[in-house]
């Protein structure tokens, strides 16, 4: 959706969700721009040494993954304002999925302001990652 | 180690440039890097990064360095507040301070969480975007390495 309004969404709508496949080259790619180079990214006898059954996905990268889903439900008028996540579990490279709800709307400084819930899930559908985001979207008219 | 709680690590400022944010875009989607000539001067295309690629921009060590016990290292989490999007041609200084460092025994041993704040300035002195986040270091002592 490229010009969603303030006045579109509603508590208790869910932005549509999206699946990812995270592949190792793609954490691999990751850990270039970021300059994250700890080895439990990219080198799987090194993640193992360290206690995990495989390479793991950045927490970083989920962030930025669900910083990314949430600004392009916003559109090219919205903004991620704020953004907050908690790394409560392990994800493997593989499918996993972005999703949430919004739980309050405000207007402020002549902007829309959506706060939201949301969910990082690993292939299995457990939230590996919960957190809450606050959403910037323009009022209908201006 | 609770005497490094207050202390900030030197600035770093970092030079953005358009090729950079392509590149971090499309390592976020999961898509190759795009072919593309140089648009010229950075004024030109305000090309938006997502706001992660503020993690790209490493904080210095602090001065004296953090006595750090342990070799692993995972990211526990962050509270990030955007005040602008980051966009060619910004100049971003980065500044980390410690607010907290915590001992706790967790599923994979003793565990060190360390909290602090990361402030992203411009070259105008404005803030970019802060942050605040915990880093758990666990597992191996630091001066052992096995890759």
């Amino acid at each position: 959706m490229d010009n969603l309004a303030f006045e579109d969404v509603e508590i208790g709508d869910r932005p549509p969700p999206v699946t990812r496949d995270v592949t190792p080259r793609q954490l691999v790619q990751y850990a270039g721009v970021s300059q994250d180079f700890t080895p439990i990214h990219y080198n799987t006898a090194y993640a193992q040494g360290a206690g995990h059954d495989d390479i793991i996905i950045h927490g970083a990268l989920k962030t930025a993954l669900l910083s990314q889903w949430l600004a392009d439900w916003a559109g090219g008028f919205g903004a991620v304002k704020k953004l907050e996540t908690s790394y409560r579990g392990i994800d493997y490279a593989g499918q996993v999925s972005c999703s949430g709800k919004i739980t309050a709307k405000r207007i402020e400084d002549g902007f829309g302001l959506v706060n939201l819930e949301i969910e990082f899930r690993n292939a299995d559908g457990d939230i590996t990652t919960p957190g809450k985001a606050t959403v910037a979207l323009p009022l209908r008219g201006n | 180690m609770r005497n490094f709680v207050g202390a900030k690590s030197p600035p770093v400022t970092y030079k953005v440039s358009h090729r950079e944010i392509a590149r971090f875009n499309a390592a976020i989607r999961g898509e190759l890097p795009p072919v593309e000539s140089d648009p010229g001067g950075d004024d030109v295309v305000q090309l938006e990064a997502n706001p992660l690629i503020l993690r790209s921009f490493i904080t210095a060590p602090f001065d004296p360095p953090f006595p750090e016990p342990f070799h692993d290292v995972l990211d526990g989490g962050s509270r990030f507040h955007f005040h602008r999007p980051v966009v060619a041609g910004d100049k971003i200084t980065v500044v980390r301070q410690m607010t907290d460092v915590i001992e706790k025994a967790g599923r994979l041993g003793p565990m060190l969480f360390k909290i602090s704040n990361v402030t992203y300035s411009d070259d105008n002195g404005d803030v970019v975007a802060k942050q605040e986040s915990t880093s758990i270091s666990y597992g191996r002592s630091a001066g052992e390495t096995s890759w």
